[in-house]
Formats: structure tokens, C-alpha cells, sequence
């Protein structure tokens, strides 16, 4: 993959931030992918206008402007499937909290944990009331807990022992 | 002496008829002593039946009081010999009752002494059971207290948490990740 193709696809992964938006994501190029050799000519941006609406469109004149997008169909076909393949290799943190957050939330955890990486990444929200509050961060096989359901259930185990033992040593 | 015809056929005649006379006479005589023989026959049949059912029954008696004495004789022996032989039993089934009063002695004191070893196996593995289902009951209730306090506790702190709340706790355990290096 080119460099200047790597500076394209950044700037299609910075519009999607979790597991769902990159499904959406995906969606699109799939319709664009199957709409490029309709009897249309020059850029994707306007081949597709006809059938996507929203930023993506915008996101593609970004990069036609900048001349980062191939002008025959074959080489934006090879384009399109090299954006797919960058996207779907990018890496995914696994969220799991208590609340349903919002997409300016995620927005903004996505940055801070892009920034931890050094590297875009693509979120994996996972809602479970269970963990009441915190959240369980899962990447490359690591995990760390860091939930008011591991807290609250030490302090339950402490207190459980604690009443174990004055109830041991009454009975001795 | 001479004599004509006449005579001789006349003393013929009457040499025939005196014959004839003579043979009458004898015929008469053989007839009445048939008739004598045969009636002295009858009268010795007659005798002769009288003769054998006297003696029928003489032998009759004889045989019935002989038959009685060996019957009496056999019956007697036989009384013996039964007696004997139920005195023989009788002695035979007390020794075998002995036998098996002891054999069942024995059998009763194994017996026992197996149910003894049995009743203390149950008992003991009863223990345990009771001993192990007490502690595994123990542990589900204990779960259960735990559960219980746990899903108080998280009903009541999840629904206390505020959104922004959320978010810190959020942004703090994303803090401790990063320093445990789940991110590097």
C-alpha cells in the first residue's frame, strides 16, 4: 500500500469510531464498489452521488482534491478494495461499560484511547449493567477490570470472611 | 328111547322157553342189583359232598385261626418295628433340629455382626453425606446472601451514578488501564 493511499484511508477511518459505525462504514464502499461501472465517468464522489448521502461523500472530494483518488475505474475499484482491507485491519478495544453512551462520548473516548495507542483504533462497545460503573478494557488479549462490580463484590467478600470469622471465633 | 318130531320140537320149545325164563330171570336180577349199585353211588355221592363241606369248613376254621395268629403275630412285629422306627425319627430330627438350632445360632450371630458392620458403614457414610450436603447447602446460601447483597448493592449505586459520574469512572478506569499497559 502507498503512502499517499495510507493518508487517503486515515482520513476514512477518522469518520468512524466503533464497531457499528464501521459497519455502516462498510455498507457504503459496498455500494460504491458495486456502482462504479454503471456507465458513469470520473470521480467516485460523483458516481456515487446519486446513491449515498451524509459525509462520505464529502470525505471522498476531500481526497479527490488532494489527488489522492485514482481516475480510471480499475484503480478506484483497487482503491476502494485497499480502504476496506486498511479498515478491517485496524484495531479494535473492546468497551464494556454500564450506560449507553452517546456518540460524542464515543467520539471522545475513541480519541483518548487513539491517543494511548498512537493509532486510530475502532471501538467495540459493549453495554452490561452489571459492571454498574467503570468500565472492562479488553485489547490485544490484555484485559483490566476497572468496574464498581469487582470493587463492590471484594468489599462483599471481605465482609462475608469478616462475619465468617467473628462467627467462627463466637462459636470456639 | 325114541322120539318122533313132535317131541323134540315140543321139548325144544320147552328147553327155549325154560332158557328164555332163566334168562329173564337173570335179566331182572342184573336190573334190581343195577338199580342197588346205583342208588348205593348216589348215596355215596351224597355222602362224599357231605364229607367235603365238612371238611371245607374244617380247613376254613383252620386257615381263619392260623391266618389270626400270623396276622396277630405280623401285626404285633409290625407294631414293634414302627415303633422302633418312629422312635428312631423322633431321635433323628432332635438331632438334626439340634443341628440346625446351632447352625441358625451361628447364622443369626453373623448376621448380626454383618448389620452391626453395615449400620456403622451407613451410619458414617450417612455423616459424611449430611456433613457434605450441610457444607455445599452452606456455600448456596452463603451465594445466595452474596447475590442478593450484591444485586441490592448494584441497584442502588447503578441507579445513584449520574451520566457525567459514568463518564469519570469511565475516563479513570481508562486511566489505570494505561497504566497497567493494555495499551503498549
Amino acid at each position: 500500500m502507498s503512502r499517499p493511499n495510507e493518508t487517503a484511508f486515515t482520513a476514512f477511518s477518522n469518520t468512524v469510531y466503533d464497531m457499528a459505525g464501521l459497519g455502516r462504514l462498510f455498507d457504503q464502499i459496498n455500494l460504491i464498489e458495486r456502482s462504479l461501472f454503471k456507465d458513469k465517468q470520473g470521480m467516485i464522489s460523483e458516481k456515487a452521488r446519486d446513491y449515498l448521502t451524509g459525509n462520505i461523500i464529502a470525505v471522498f472530494e476531500e481526497v479527490e482534491k488532494v489527488g489522492l483518488e485514482p481516475q480510471d475505474d480499475q484503480g478506484q475499484l483497487k482503491f476502494l478494495k485497499d480502504l476496506m482491507t486498511y479498515l478491517q485491519n485496524l484495531p479494535v478495544v473492546k468497551v464494556t461499560v454500564a450506560f449507553e453512551s452517546t456518540h460524542s462520548y464515543v467520539m471522545k473516548l475513541n480519541n483518548q484511547i487513539s491517543g494511548y495507542l498512537g493509532k486510530k483504533c475502532i471501538l467495540e462497545m459493549i453495554i452490561d449493567e452489571d459492571v454498574i460503573g467503570g468500565a472492562i478494557i479488553e485489547f490485544n488479549g490484555k484485559m483490566s477490570d476497572q468496574t464498581l462490580k469487582i470493587k463492590l463484590h471484594d468489599e462483599l467478600v471481605g465482609l462475608v470472611e469478616k462475619s465468617d470469622a467473628k462467627i467462627a471465633s463466637g462459636a470456639a | 328111547m325114541s322120539f318122533n318130531l313132535t317131541q323134540i320140537l315140543t321139548l325144544l320149545i320147552i328147553i327155549s322157553f325154560a332158557l328164555s325164563f332163566l334168562s329173564l330171570s337173570m335179566l331182572t336180577f342184573l336190573f334190581v342189583r343195577m338199580r342197588q349199585v346205583l342208588k348205593q353211588q348216589e348215596e355215596i355221592i351224597l355222602l362224599d359232598k357231605k364229607i367235603n363241606r365238612r371238611v371245607t369248613k374244617k380247613i376254613e376254621s383252620l386257615a381263619i385261626e392260623k391266618i389270626d395268629g400270623v396276622i396277630t403275630a405280623i401285626g404285633s412285629r409290625l407294631e414293634e418295628e414302627l415303633k422302633k422306627h418312629f422312635t428312631d425319627l423322633s431321635e433323628f430330627a432332635a438331632e438334626e433340629s439340634n443341628e440346625m438350632g446351632k447352625f441358625i445360632i451361628k447364622q443369626q450371630e453373623a448376621i448380626t455382626r454383618e448389620s452391626q458392620y453395615h449400620v456403622a458403614n451407613m451410619l458414617l457414610k450417612s455423616e459424611k453425606e449430611v456433613a457434605g450436603y450441610k457444607q455445599t447447602k452452606m456455600k448456596e446460601v452463603d451465594q445466595q446472601v452474596r447475590d442478593i447483597v450484591f444485586r441490592a448493592a448494584r441497584e442502588v449505586i447503578g441507579r445513584s451514578i449520574s451520566f457525567s459520574e459514568h463518564e469519570d469512572l469511565v475516563n479513570k478506569a481508562l486511566e489505570r488501564a494505561k497504566k497497567e499497559k493494555i495499551f503498549s
